[in-house]
């Protein structure tokens, strides 16, 4: 039903930024909630079979927004998003970091900034995530081995347990 | 290599330790010398792990696509 919706999803190595554009079938305002309300983002906000829990969210500039994502064993990666700039309906800024249960940051984070549009009913979605470090480029590429790690070793209870 | 980047030889050091830590670089000895070359099948795996990273966006976005239909058929009721 929603083929024909818009999406865009560009990384710039050099600049070290993530460039993503996404329309949906709906108004402004509503999908404006479904990015700035908790109750809308823990619906959503993970990707299945992950789901997302926030602690607690005020949003307002300076304002946090404490969350984590849950795998299916019930491991948790808790992050804070820090709300930097907010002008209604139309545009957001946060910074975002991994934390820890008590919410101690792991810095450095990443800059998000999200710009909301719409026309003829059909809401645009661009987001701009900008990684400021080398560090943190490692820190992907970290969990990339980790990821990769992991096949490996999934891998390899499959053949003992075919053998 | 310090010279030509305009950093520290630490500095560059330590780019080229991480590099060779995720195996995007791989070291080739002779005598004394250190000749790193590119890996390119790492790199791809790399951009196979990016497109791992796009797919969850894709997976999220389509969640909220159910969450506003949801949403405006209750609205219209």
């Amino acid at each position: 039903m929603n083929n024909d919706l818009l999406f865009d999803f560009n990384v710039d190595k050099t600049a070290k930024t993530v460039y993503i554009t996404r329309e949906f079938n709906a108004g402004q305002s509503l999908v404006w909630d479904a990015f700035t309300k908790a109750e809308l983002l823990d619906q959503w906000g993970a990707p299945a079979p992950m789901r997302a829990k926030t602690k607690y969210m005020n949003f307002e500039v300076g304002g946090r927004r404490f969350y984590a994502m849950i795998s299916p064993d019930g491991q948790e990666r808790w992050a804070v998003q820090e709300f930097t700039s907010i002008t209604p309906k139309t545009n957001f800024k946060m910074y975002n970091a991994f934390a820890d249960k008590d919410e101690n940051r792991e810095l450095p984070g990443s800059e998000w900034d999200y710009n909301f549009s719409e026309q003829n009913g059909i809401t645009t979605v661009n987001i701009t995530i900008f990684n400021e470090s080398f560090e943190r480029l490692e820190k992907l590429l970290e969990g990339f081995k980790i990821g990769f790690t992991m096949t490996l070793k999934n891998l390899e209870e499959l053949l003992t347990s075919l053998s | 290599m310090a010279e030509k980047f305009d950093m520290t030889r630490q500095a560059v050091s330590k780019h080229i330790k991480v590099l060779h830590e995720c195996e995007l670089i791989k070291p080739e000895h002779s005598g004394r010398e250190i000749y790193y070359h590119f890996n390119a099948k790492k790199m791809q795996e790399f951009d196979h792990w990016l497109a791992q990273f796009r797919q969850n966006w894709e997976t999220q976005f389509t969640q909220l696509d159910h969450l506003l239909t949801t949403i405006k058929e209750q609205a219209t009721k």
